[in-house]
């Protein structure tokens, strides 16, 4: 009877050369191939951003040609981002640098959306303030329902929803590929129509986002693209 | 050579426990606290409830076998959390399980043979992507297959000289058909939409040099 822990094909973990070419792209390395996998730590440090320079590297160009750990990333990073491990990452220097602007933008809307909130009749701080979750990268995450990311829709047909969130009221945008708005709106609904006379170009791709506001944005789905069916 | 740390109480006193009943109890803090990742990573692995549960009770069994020996070999060097390298090995743990249940694969095995078949390389996606394979596929004349294979060998010269970042890029969406904020997330990489944008500047990068060998007729 074959026993698992008999041979464990990840304890190999240095000086074994993989016989497999780096250059070939084609060939494909396998498991039967006895490649020297990646060491359980390098993996998880890869995913939690805390490896750099010529570590980062070296995991890139494993992963590069070996099928195997390249779908342990995967598997483990879905696993992780499911129980909200992206709070616990480490920072890259490279991811930090995009949420200057994300930060930066967040703030602003809180600049622009805490006077209209201010003016509610009878409504309290707390009222009007859903709770604070953030994230690492300072928002809570709206889960999209529809469409999906790059499902084509006809144009006729673009409307979106997505999981409620404690909020105020949802702001939704259309953008294109290069990021310029040609569409939005709010409601306190979780779905959205683009209207008619909205231009959308057949074959065209673009990109929708929710944003949650409450004193600022609390939550949102961060980009999700979306294709005009032809 | 580092000494391995133990990042969470529970897991000290599993290490070191006074007696069996403090153990047994140090072994139930752990659960409460990473059963939830345990569960995510069975779950992931597919199949059905009862799969996913002797998938879990199988990582269980071997993270307590040979007095925590799994456990025992993380070490907390700062540079990753001790739930993602739980989750890595819990991965590696189910890949033991699916092969102690249904054996080894071979390399000539039929399993092996058509999962390779079926996969098609990194250089026939991005040929696909590029419109190539769309030019020559009403042609079965043997100089059209003799144009093919120059193309595909230009090809795959143009992918393996791309920066690796940018190739392991393409072979997450392409072959492993990941989504591009997914790619990001894994990767670090930031937004989405910067990494759109940089796909297609991978993919011109390629048609440049294809363009550069001669091949002028590979669509954006």
């Amino acid at each position: 009877m074959r026993k698992a822990a008999r041979f464990h094909p990840f304890v190999c973990t240095e000086s074994h050369p993989a016989r497999v070419l780096v250059t070939d792209t084609s060939g494909r390395p396998d498991e039967e191939d006895h490649v020297t996998h990646l060491r359980e730590a390098e993996l998880a440090a890869f995913l939690d951003g805390g490896l750099m320079g010529a570590q980062r590297r070296r995991v890139q160009a494993h992963i590069d040609i070996c099928e195997t750990c390249r779908a342990e990333l995967v598997d483990v990073g879905r696993a992780t981002e499911r129980r909200g491990a992206l709070a616990k990452r480490v920072v890259s220097p490279l991811s930090r640098r995009w949420w200057i602007p994300a930060v930066a933008a967040a703030g602003i809307a809180a600049v622009l959306v805490i006077p209209r909130l201010a003016t509610r009749p009878g409504a309290t701080p707390e009222q009007t303030r859903a709770p604070r979750i953030t994230d690492a990268e300072g928002q809570r995450r709206i889960e999209p329902i529809a469409p999906l990311d790059d499902v084509t829709v006809p144009a006729t047909e673009m409307v979106f929803s997505w999981h409620a969130v404690p909020a105020d009221v949802y702001r939704i945008s259309l953008l294109t590929t290069s990021g310029d708005s040609i569409w939005g709106t709010e409601t306190s609904d979780t779905i959205a129509t683009v209207p008619g006379s909205v231009s959308v170009k057949p074959g065209g791709s673009y990109f929708w986002r929710v944003d949650a506001v409450a004193n600022g944005i609390v939550a949102t789905t961060r980009g999700h693209r979306v294709n005009v069916a032809r | 050579m580092s000494t391995p740390s133990t990042p969470l109480p529970a897991l000290k006193l599993l290490f070191a426990p006074p007696d069996d009943t403090a153990r047994e109890k140090a072994w139930a803090d752990f659960l409460v606290g990473c059963s939830d990742t345990l569960l995510r990573v069975a779950r992931i692995m597919g199949g059905d409830e009862d799969a996913v549960m002797d998938r879990y009770a199988f990582i269980l069994d071997a993270l307590r076998r040979d007095d925590y020996r799994r456990l025992r070999a993380y070490v907390n060097d700062g540079t990753g959390s001790f739930d993602t390298w739980l989750a890595v090995v819990a991965r590696r743990l189910c890949t033991d399980e699916y092969r102690g249940r249904y054996g080894r694969a071979q390399s000539d095995s039929k399993t092996t043979s058509e999962r390779r078949a079926v996969r098609r390389s990194l250089g026939d996606l991005v040929g696909s992507e590029l419109g190539l394979d769309e030019l020559l596929s009403h042609d079965d004349s043997p100089d059209a297959a003799l144009e093919k294979k120059e193309w595909r060998a230009t090809l795959d010269a143009a992918l393996a000289s791309l920066d690796t970042e940018d190739r392991v890029i393409l072979r997450l969406r392409f072959e492993d058909d990941v989504s591009v904020p997914e790619i990001a997330r894994l990767l670090g990489l930031g937004s989405s939409f910067s990494l759109y944008r940089r796909v297609n500047r991978i993919l011109a990068s390629v048609r440049t040099k294809l363009e550069a060998a001669g091949i002028y007729d590979a669509k954006t």
